[in-house]
């Protein structure tokens, strides 16, 4: 007890789980791309201009149909990816339980819609209009980590 | 500033001889050699240095310096985070002040190494719970380090963690919970007039946020009200709550007076027995011999179920809510030694009463005159009141 009641211990240990958790987040953050495997699919977005969050492109992947996913009970949906070409693209049919056989990906509900994991895109605010008219025009192909439904974007294709 | 008006009041104290010229001497020696050790000003003028450099790193992370590679970043902020903590330490034992300017830092620089990590591999999709992170993790520095401006920083990030959890709807908004209950904790403990009212309006906030049943919060707030002039849990209790509770009562009624104005039909969809509930906090303050607090609670909520389920018509309602006003102001000038505040309070609501009013004077009038004769009859009874 006496210990703890030391103020150098205290900082100590405030700073231990302070890089603790910055840890625990690069982790969180790494863990698709160490264990995962990657796949292209198909993108559209806009630029949200967001000032608070930095710049960001907003990003929904594109779906083969759109079905209300508040129909069903749970809070974590999952949907296979569909293989076109050369890229994926999301089925849109939403079950409570992961797909056998095929890739899959997890969305949460929230109260913006659906979240995948993948929503904002980081960049320079010059380079985020630039992605933005590109998106207007076509969609564009994106590089995604998956490991067990959790995504990572990695990069857009432009 | 401060130190000129203590100035003038010991001046005035040795004027009148309540201190001799010798006392009046050792006091502004003390008083100099307390100031020129660290002045306020010193003080507020360091504090705005460290806020600032740190909101440099926040513009930094916002402006997505694209230029730098990934680990040139996040040694960056590593290394401000570890140099926040190097000054903490360092300063810990020989000037407690510089320790805290530290803490400030290392607050902001761990919520950018957050937000960064966050913003590298483009996550940002659970800003809520990052928020929550860094809002839980500064009160950690808040604990060990003390002092004002890391409890404010830390109070201020977890109210905006809150609003964040609430506009995302996300189930974290309940971790406020612990900072209500740490900060009743803390006044059980020791006795701190702000945090009192501080709790008082983070449980008010609480609960408007989250219980969506608008007759709920309304039971809610006028049971806390009812307890806290009870001076119940009496460590929650002072004279300002006390006060605080008389005024937030007073807008409850002005709010009642205009009802006509607002739509209180929501509350129309609850059976009458649902409002008795109301009751309950005025028989138990009449039950610990505060009647007149008791009679203050009976009639407001005699008024709210007169409004919904009887049709008086709006005129006499309003002037009911008028009597009502006019007995809580008297309560407290009468009971609670307010005399200013009473008599402030009254002429206030007259005067808005006045203007808002356009049509019905006859009402008004009355309400004036019965205003007069009661004042009068008190005026002439003066000496009992002084006597409590």
């Amino acid at each position: 007890m006496q210990l703890l009641k030391n103020k150098t211990f205290q900082i100590i240990g405030t700073a231990f789980v302070f890089f603790g958790i910055i840890a625990f987040s690069f982790l969180s953050a790494l863990l698709p791309r160490i264990l995962g495997t990657s796949y292209i699919i198909k993108i559209e977005g806009y630029d949200p201009r967001d000032l608070f969050l930095g710049n960001y492109v907003a990003i929904t992947p594109v779906m083969k149909e759109s079905e209300n996913p508040n129909k069903l009970p749970c809070n974590v949906l999952f949907t296979p990816l569909l293989l076109q070409e050369d890229f994926y693209i999301l089925d849109g049919k939403f079950s409570c339980t992961p797909p056998q056989n095929l890739p899959y990906i997890q969305a949460k509900k929230t109260a913006y819609g659906l979240s995948f994991g993948f929503e904002n895109y980081y960049v320079s605010p010059s380079e985020a209009k630039r992605i933005e008219e590109i998106l207007q025009k076509e969609k564009l192909k994106a590089k995604i980590w998956i490991y067990k439904g959790k995504t990572r974007m990695d990069e857009i294709f432009f | 500033m401060f130190k000129n008006r203590f100035l003038l009041k010991l001046k005035k104290y040795l004027d009148l001889q309540i201190i001799t010229q010798e006392q009046y001497e050792k006091i502004c020696e003390y008083e100099e050699k307390a100031l020129s050790k660290e002045s306020i000003l010193e003080r507020i003028l360091k504090f705005l240095i460290i806020y600032f450099l740190s909101f440099l790193l926040i513009v930094f992370f916002v402006s997505n310096w694209q230029g730098l590679e990934r680990i040139t970043k996040t040694l960056f902020l590593l290394g401000a985070l570890g140099g926040g903590f190097w000054g903490i330490l360092h300063f810990l034992k020989s000037n407690l002040f510089y320790a805290r300017l530290f803490g400030v830092f290392t607050n902001f620089a761990f919520g950018l190494n957050l937000l960064l990590i966050g913003q590298m591999y483009h996550l940002g999709d659970n800003l809520p719970l990052a928020l929550c992170t860094i809002a839980f993790a500064s009160l950690l520095l808040a604990f060990s380090l003390g002092g004002r401006m890391l409890s404010l920083q830390s109070i201020i990030m977890l109210y905006i963690a809150f609003f964040w959890a609430f506009v995302n709807q996300s189930n974290l908004i309940y971790t406020f919970l612990l900072v209500i209950i740490y900060g009743f904790y803390y006044v059980y403990k020791n006795q701190n007039s702000p945090l009192k009212i501080f709790n008082y309006l983070n449980v008010l906030i609480f609960t408007a946020c989250t219980i969506q049943n608008p007759l709920l919060s309304a039971l809610l707030c006028i049971f806390t009200l009812g307890i806290l002039l009870a001076k119940k849990p009496a460590f929650l209790s002072s004279p300002l709550i006390q006060k605080i509770s008389y005024i937030s009562l007073s807008l409850l009624i002005c709010l009642l007076c205009d009802s006509q104005y607002y739509s209180f039909n929501f509350l129309r969809e609850y059976k009458i027995w649902v409002y008795l509930l109301l009751f309950l906090p005025s028989l138990f303050l009449w039950f610990i011999k505060q009647k007149a607090d008791a009679l203050l609670f009976a009639s407001i909520v005699l008024g709210i179920i007169l409004d919904l389920f009887a049709s008086v018509p709006a005129n006499l309602m309003t002037f009911y809510y008028w009597g009502v006003f006019f007995g809580l102001c008297m309560i407290l000038i009468i009971l609670h030694n307010a005399m200013v505040g009473g008599i402030i309070l009254l002429i206030l609501f007259s005067l808005s009463q006045y203007i808002s009013i356009v049509s019905d004077y006859f009402s008004l009038g009355l309400f004036f005159g019965i205003c007069c004769i009661v004042l009068f009859i008190l005026l002439r009874k003066k000496n009992a009141i002084i006597k409590k």
